[in-house]
């Protein structure tokens, strides 16, 4: 399935999610996603993943919720607990996935969805500075340290020294972009060309009907 | 051939893009670091059922690639753009909360913007900046009474909850950005034309 | 054979950064598939005219242009960028800065693409480009662990692939190892003979000599078209290895020992299993090709990059210091100086410095009064520090870092981009209170002519391997 197709769907039902109130709702949508991860071929380490990560914030609502909770409060707090799994659930379909599929992911939002070439690039070449980010960032704080001043997160110095970085390093970019003939609102041509299958966007609407057939009952 | 003056100008800039996104990821990644103190912040509150504190305490943190977007380029769109680079690189990063974090990433530059936009985006000084850090904590607040079920909590708890996440957005989407703001002006280092 | 060549025309032309003026009165006429030599000293203004050549300066800068530089009747810097590639290539003195993907292909098929390249011939050309550079083998691997010579090639694949009808290679050659040079060096020969002109800025033309048409010379921001009398004499000119003079140390024992270090990047060795001592109160160079890992060994020294073995500092492993303490025996001064500073004007800074100083005793007011003097900074100090030229932000930081004392100093090419007079003054200044402090210089450098009796030591960085030279004088 194209990613795009993936996200679009993982997205639109998670935004649902937010606004059901029903604990048999969310545990029909972990049940589908486990069934699926079972194609996905996933690592021990990626189903850890996805039974320890919610466990806090799952179980951060469930306590408050029954403490300091009113009205429907121990039902919501149920909500709440399976909705966490939920959302981590439905959204690893697409995240545990997005390693491999990152590149035709942001070919499909330019080719496809005709996202302006300007905002994938930058989402591209920011993305390939990542490492360089965190490093400087470290660099920043060493470097007033050897001056003997820590800076702390609550210090204005830091963030002017990273947005001094983010200044300079925007420029040099977008020089780099320019000089390999990068024209801001100009057509590009692609060496692969992206296509979405017929039935991707099949499957995109018979998964989005059959939730909302799913929503029929009223179980919440 | 071809001029640039000639050619149809676009809105977005490639260099203010690459700023915002800049911008995003750097601050993205100082609060990064913070991850494990929430974790463990956040797992000492849970029996106490003070868990949600733990992230009102930091949301301003997270939300400040928003105002300071802004701030930085001066145009409607620049708030909800940032915030919604830095969801979007966490995001493509594999970050845990993948598509959750899109979602509530676009709330937070809606609600943050909507300060400067209740101006009229002619306010970039402080007064726009502590505008946005009150239409950030309410909007913002409203999607948490929706999605994290604040919609249940008691009365108290709500009130709470709410003072905690205004004080952490007057800090560090207020106080702070306004600061930086300073800094950014007297250093002269931002080439507007 | 016939070319269809674009008419570029450089006429009076005038660049300056606020009131200092970088170019002054410039006019060029390229004959038609011509090689032409841009030679001149460093800080001479030549990068500044192959940028504006390229359109990227205005642009990219913060100066501005007067006179006419033009493209075919267009000014050079308002073509569309697509097109205006399509005609005038360039390559960056420094690639790194070039690079916007993460592997060679990658990168080469961006430009390609934004040229509107046809998708059919995409491939073959990014596959012919590299080939001639001889890089296909690394087409996949991530840019970032590329040597410097390797990226330097890379960058030249690029423009290559580009097939523009105009070539600016700012110091093209410069990381490359002597064989790879020879190969390049016909590569950009063969380019040439497909009916293109191409313009290269260089200190060293061995190796291509016969295929000079015209030399010009930039001094101090003027150029002119050398004539035979001076043409002659430039190609004559063979660019020296100045000798450093330097001693094998005979301490066993150093202020900071590396024992059995290893260092690498992504999956390259830069470093393998280093043993050997800094020895205290001593200077010591570290010189080596670009990207062989002398920053990185720097940064590990610091604690900034991870390494595998054991370094010491005064026979306490550094990897169980913290670094807030580590950094205050061992700091770097980095090769971004605006990286180093923590306040707003110079007046600010010294403060600062002075108040944290180690040696209080050392830095009073008059002191630095007079090195300020020395290093003709003296009419800065209510300057903002992120407004200051390049050079000056360069000597504050490193004067701020030498009153914060700290015992062990290491500075990454500290006099890169300062003109001789500032080279010597800013050594001068370091010798004299580098002694005063009893402290330890490490330095890497590659501006060998300023500094052949300046040090003690002097370790070579080659090959994964680290190892002092000299002795025997």
């Amino acid at each position: 399935m194209n990613p795009l197709i993936k996200f679009t769907t993982v997205m639109i039902i998670a935004l649902e999610l937010t606004f059901i109130k029903s604990v048999t709702i969310n545990i029909i949508v972990i049940g589908v996603s486990a069934f699926l991860y079972l194609f996905l071929k996933l690592s021990w380490r990626q189903w850890l993943w996805l039974f320890i990560l919610p466990l806090l914030p799952g179980f951060g609502s469930w306590f408050s919720l029954m403490y300091f909770g009113t009205g429907d409060h121990v039902h919501m707090a149920w909500v709440m607990l399976s909705r966490v799994f939920a959302y981590l659930w439905l959204g690893g379909l697409f995240t545990l996935k997005i390693n491999d599929e990152r590149d035709i992911f942001l070919a499909t939002l330019e080719q496809k969805a005709k996202l302006s070439a300007t905002f994938v690039y930058a989402l591209v070449g920011v993305l390939n500075f990542m490492p360089a980010v965190s490093q400087q960032i470290k660099t920043i704080r060493v470097a007033s340290q050897m001056r003997g001043q820590t800076l702390h997160i609550w210090q204005p110095q830091l963030y002017f020294k990273a947005i001094l970085s983010a200044i300079r390093w925007s420029q040099n970019l977008a020089e780099g972009m320019v000089s390999h003939g990068f024209t801001e609102g100009a057509v590009r041509t692609h060496l692969n060309v992206v296509t979405i299958k017929k039935q991707d966007w099949l499957w995109l609407i018979i998964i989005l009907i059959a939730f909302q057939l799913l929503l029929v009952p009223r179980w919440y | 051939m071809q001029t640039i003056s000639k050619s149809k100008s676009t809105r977005w800039a490639l260099r203010d893009v690459l700023l915002l996104a800049f911008v995003a990821v750097f601050i993205g990644f100082i609060f990064w670091v913070l991850g494990p103190i929430y974790n463990l912040l956040s797992a000492a509150l849970t029996p106490l059922g003070l868990a949600p504190f733990a992230n009102e305490i930091l949301l301003g943190g997270w939300m400040m690639a928003a105002p300071l977007a802004s701030i930085l380029i001066r145009q409607a769109g620049a708030g909800v753009l940032g915030e919604f680079f830095a969801a979007a690189v966490e995001m493509l990063l594999g970050g845990q909360w993948g598509v959750a974090t899109l979602l509530s990433g676009l709330v937070q530059g809606i609600g943050n913007e909507a300060g400067f936009a209740v101006l009229g985006y002619k306010n970039w000084g402080w007064g726009g900046i502590f505008a946005s850090a009150i239409t950030g904590t309410i909007i913002t607040f409203i999607w948490s009474a929706v999605r994290d079920g604040y919609g249940s909590y008691h009365i108290g708890m709500l009130i709470a909850l709410f003072l905690t996440r205004f004080v952490s957005l007057l800090f560090f989407g207020g106080v702070l950005v306004v600061a930086i703001q300073k800094l950014i002006e007297k250093a002269g280092v931002l080439r507007r034309d | 054979m016939f070319c269809a060549v674009t008419d570029l025309v450089v006429d009076h032309v005038n660049f300056a950064y606020r009131e200092t003026p970088v170019l002054t009165d410039i006019s060029l006429k390229l004959q038609p598939n011509s090689f032409n030599l841009l030679v001149g000293p460093s800080g001479s203004g030549k990068s500044t005219l192959l940028k504006l050549l390229s359109g990227l300066y205005p642009t990219f800068s913060d100066g501005t242009l007067t006179g006419k530089l033009t493209l075919d009747g267009y000014d050079i810097h308002d073509i569309v960028p697509y097109q205006r590639v399509a005609h005038i290539g360039y390559l960056f003195q420094n690639p790194t800065r070039q690079f916007v993907m993460k592997t060679p292909f990658e990168e080469l098929r961006f430009s390609l693409e934004n040229l509107q390249i046809n998708p059919d011939e995409i491939e073959a050309r990014i596959l012919t480009a590299l080939e001639k550079v001889g890089m296909t083998a690394f087409m996949h691997h991530d840019l970032l662990n590329l040597s410097g010579g390797e990226k330097q090639k890379v960058a030249l694949a690029a423009v290559l692939a580009a097939d523009s009808d105009y070539l600016l290679l700012d110091e093209p050659f410069a990381n490359v190892d002597p064989v790879a040079r020879l190969q390049l060096i016909d590569v950009v020969k063969a380019y040439q003979k497909k009916g293109k002109t191409i313009v290269i800025t260089d200190h060293d033309w061995s190796g291509y000599t016969d295929a000079i048409d015209d030399i010009f010379v930039m001094t101090d921001g003027h150029l002119h078209n050398a004539l035979v009398d001076e043409r002659q004499q430039i190609l004559e000119k063979v660019p020296s290895q100045p000798a450093i003079h330097a001693d094998l140390p005979s301490e066993k024992k150093g202020i900071i020992t590396l024992e059995s270090v290893s260092l690498s990047s992504g999956d390259r060795t830069l470093l393998s299993s280093a043993t050997l001592p800094f020895p205290k109160g001593k200077r010591i160079l570290i010189t080596g090709p670009n990207g062989v890992g002398k920053s990185t060994l720097l940064s590990a020294l610091v604690k900034l990059h991870p390494y595998s073995g054991d370094i010491t500092y005064q026979q306490q492993n550094i990897a169980k210091r913290k670094i807030a303490k580590h950094v205050k025996d061992v700091a770097l001064v980095f090769q971004n100086a605006e990286q180093q500073f923590v306040a707003m004007t110079v007046e600010e800074e010294l403060t600062q410095a002075q108040t944290l100083s180690q040696s209080p005793d050392l830095w009073s007011d008059d002191t630095i009064n007079q090195v300020l003097s020395q290093l003709n900074m003296d009419a800065l100090r209510d300057h903002i520090v992120y407004q200051l030229s390049g050079g000056q932000q360069k000597k504050l930081q490193v004067l701020l870092m030498l009153i914060i004392g700290t015992p062990t100093l290491l500075f990454d090419e500290p006099l890169a981009g300062l003109d001789n007079i500032s080279q010597q003054n800013m050594l001068n200044v370091i010798a004299e209170f580098a002694t005063r402090q009893h402290q330890t210089i490490i330095m890497i450098s590659h501006q060998l002519h300023a500094v052949t009796d300046w040090f003690d030591y002097h370790l070579q960085f080659e090959n994964q391997q680290l190892s002092y030279i000299g002795g025997v004088s």
